[in-house]
């Protein structure tokens, strides 16, 4: 009967690397990609596969070129967690910045729109005044004014919890008001 | 290129090549004074009365708020350079050097009547002070910022402007030396504006140089 096989020891496997094993460190790596792959596909459900394996990669050469930024009384796993972190963050950002568009997710953003029905900004805002008292006020600075839940609750000397209730009621029933008036 | 080719030349090349090997912060800390030291008094002389100011608070503030602000950036920096420490921790510990920098303008409005307070912070020559300040420390900011390249900041930003502080403090530390204007309120509007100007470059020069 053979063992099942054991969850590869990180930390082994690296230091062994650092010594210039170049098997533990191959396996070391390899875990590393497998782990991040499996990560990295859950995070980035929009991304295709290409994408993920090129997150992999950068985080492949970050973790080989930094390997000696690693301290030996920290774990191996959070070490390699921040750099994956970094990466990943850093991949993301150049990602936004030049944004390949794809003429596909035009398309479905353009038929996105028009199924919706179009509320103009004075449709809303008359919509938002037309509503009752607090929950008048909560929406105005959280929906037009663009304030958080926790800066609403101070400026209308409210506990967060009110404001939310409140907001909640509020936007119902503006929901019911242009619901009514679509029909 | 395939993830298993890469991770195949990644091994062999760690098989051959032993990780690298930071220079330590004391070396690359030691070299960056130093560096400063060296240009500040090939630049500027010591003062001529130093011996008899040596204890008067308006000059004692200078090189001891210098201090104060330099050895929690010191350990700022160590952490901002290693990817899994929190920079933040230590953080606080900068308020000592202004809560005693705050003492001393306090002291100087009791002692200095109000009517000499704007003299008292002009100076002499406030705009060299700041521009030499700002001069002594570009070089011990940018022997910061290569130690910390050598290492794995994941914060490059916050790391340089770190690195600006320091440099700052340690240039205060050193001018102290020269600069002939012993007011807090001196050391306060044009160290300081010196100073601010070193953490903008850092944070500056972090974002060019410390990502990786």
């Amino acid at each position: 009967m053979t063992a099942p096989p054991s969850t590869p020891d990180l930390d082994g496997l690296f230091t062994a690397g650092l010594e210039g094993d170049r098997i533990a460190y191959q396996r070391f790596l390899d875990e590393v990609a497998r782990t991040m792959r499996a990560f990295l596909r859950k995070k980035m459900a929009g991304g295709g596969t290409a994408d993920v394996e090129d997150v992999v990669q950068d985080v492949l050469i970050a973790v080989h070129t930094k390997r000696h930024s690693w301290r030996p009384d920290k774990p191996v796993a959070a070490w390699l967690f921040a750099i994956a972190r970094y990466k990943a963050i850093d991949h993301w950002r150049s990602q936004s910045r030049h944004s390949h568009l794809d003429i596909a997710d035009f398309e479905s953003v353009l038929s996105d729109n028009q199924s919706e029905p179009v509320i103009l900004d004075h449709e809303l805002e008359r919509a938002v005044g037309a509503l009752s008292g607090r929950s008048r006020e909560v929406v105005s600075e959280i929906s037009l004014k663009g304030q958080s839940i926790s800066d609403t609750a101070k400026t209308l000397g409210m506990s967060e919890g009110a404001v939310r209730v409140a907001f909640h009621r509020g936007l119902s029933a503006l929901n019911a008001r242009f619901k009514d008036s679509e029909k | 290129m395939k993830t298993s080719q890469l991770i195949d030349q990644l091994s062999a090349e760690a098989s051959t090549h032993p990780p690298k090997r930071p220079l330590s912060w004391p070396v690359a800390l030691g070299l960056a004074v130093a560096v400063g030291a060296v240009l500040m008094f090939a630049l500027f002389d010591v003062r001529a009365d130093l011996p008899d100011v040596a204890m008067y608070y308006g000059f004692l503030l200078k090189p001891i708020v210098a201090a104060l602000l330099a050895i929690p950036a010191i350990r700022l920096i160590m952490d901002v350079s290693e990817p899994t420490s929190e920079p933040t921790r230590h953080l606080p510990w900068l308020a000592v050097g202004f809560v005693v920098l705050a003492i001393g303008i306090a002291l100087e409005m009791m002692i200095v009547s109000p009517a000499n307070w704007s003299a008292r912070l002009m100076g002499d020559n406030p705009a060299a002070c700041a521009a030499s300040v700002f001069l002594i420390a570009l070089p011990i900011l940018s022997m910061v910022i290569f130690a910390i390249r050598q290492r794995a900041t994941v914060r490059p930003v916050m790391a340089g402007a770190l690195a600006g502080l320091f440099g700052g403090a340690v240039s205060t530390f050193l001018y102290a030396a020269h600069c002939p204007d012993d007011s807090p309120f001196f050391l306060a509007i044009w160290y300081g504006i010196a100073i601010l100007a070193l953490i903008g470059t850092g944070a500056l020069a972090g974002r060019l140089f410390l990502r990786w």
